[in-house]
């Protein structure tokens, strides 16, 4: 399996566990009113979210760019869009669920906003130690 | 020309000011909705002005010294502009928390964004410039 089969494999597998968790979170939201999830706050979290996954996707573009950029044919980043959907995926994911999850123990604001911040770090990152095992750095039709 | 320094400049000002006139007005809408929170979002606002006074300070360094006097926040304007988008949204989250009045939360927002857009625009150029030295 070619590292970008692997890596849009790995995006569905996340998508549909996004799904699954967004359609639970639904059906519990709609029959179980003593889970009160604020549209606002939901709104919020996920702007947390995006930027956590921004920050950690900012990071290792410039590490891969200082890398090349001490060679003398500096090789372009292959696929941007897929190291960039994967990153904002694996932040997303794990973001969304612990702040239902915060929301569902009615953990105070800080401790929210601390476990949501910290928890798309780590998704975010879990997603780019994976990638970087199976997509490495090489120009468009070359070899590795 | 040092990259974008009055982007930089502005976010940086616009993101510090923010928590500046919380922290002056106590009677002011995100006054009172983060004194709801707790004590936690004014450590969040004194963390948020002090990357905001690195910044400013890192563009007047940039601009007034010589290259070998750059300071080391040149390599890392990125990572600090997000910390301050990511600061300012949070304080977004606990002013909706404390009672969501829509146009303070546009303006944290706002501000929010140009800090992301800054951090990118930023890591694109730094790296463009390098290219085009070493070229």
């Amino acid at each position: 399996m070619s590292p970008t089969r692997y890596t849009l494999q790995l995006m569905k597998a996340l998508l549909a566990l996004m799904w699954g968790g967004t359609a639970t979170a639904a059906t519990v939201a709609l029959t179980n009113p003593a889970l009160e999830v604020d549209p606002v706050l939901m709104l919020l979290s996920a702007i947390i979210s995006t930027l956590a996954g921004a920050t950690t996707l900012a990071i290792r573009v410039n590490n891969l760019l200082l890398a090349e950029d001490g060679k003398a044919e500096p090789r372009p980043l292959v696929r941007p869009w897929l190291f960039a959907i994967a990153h904002m995926l694996g932040s997303w994911l794990t973001g969304v669920a612990f702040f239902l999850y915060s929301r569902s123990q009615s953990m105070d604001v800080w401790m929210t906003l601390l476990v949501v911040l910290v928890f798309s770090f780590v998704g975010a990152k879990a997603i780019e130690m994976l990638a970087e095992r199976i997509l490495p750095v090489r120009a468009v039709g070359g070899q590795v | 020309m040092p990259r974008y320094w009055l982007s930089r400049l502005i976010a940086a000002c616009w993101a510090g000011h923010l928590p500046l006139v919380t922290w002056l007005a106590p009677q002011s809408l995100s006054a009172r909705a983060l004194s709801e929170s707790g004590p936690t979002g004014f450590y969040v606002m004194v963390l948020l002005m002090a990357c905001a006074l690195v910044a400013i300070v890192d563009v007047a360094a940039t601009n007034l010294l010589p290259p070998r006097f750059h300071p080391f926040t040149a390599r890392h304007r990125h990572v600090g502009f997000l910390a301050m988008a990511i600061l300012l949204a949070m304080l977004a989250f606990a002013i909706a928390a404390g009672g969501a009045h829509l146009p303070v939360l546009i303006s944290y927002l706002t501000a929010c964004g140009f800090c992301v857009w800054v951090a990118f625009l930023d890591l694109a150029a730094r790296h463009q410039q390098r290219r085009k030295t070493r070229s």
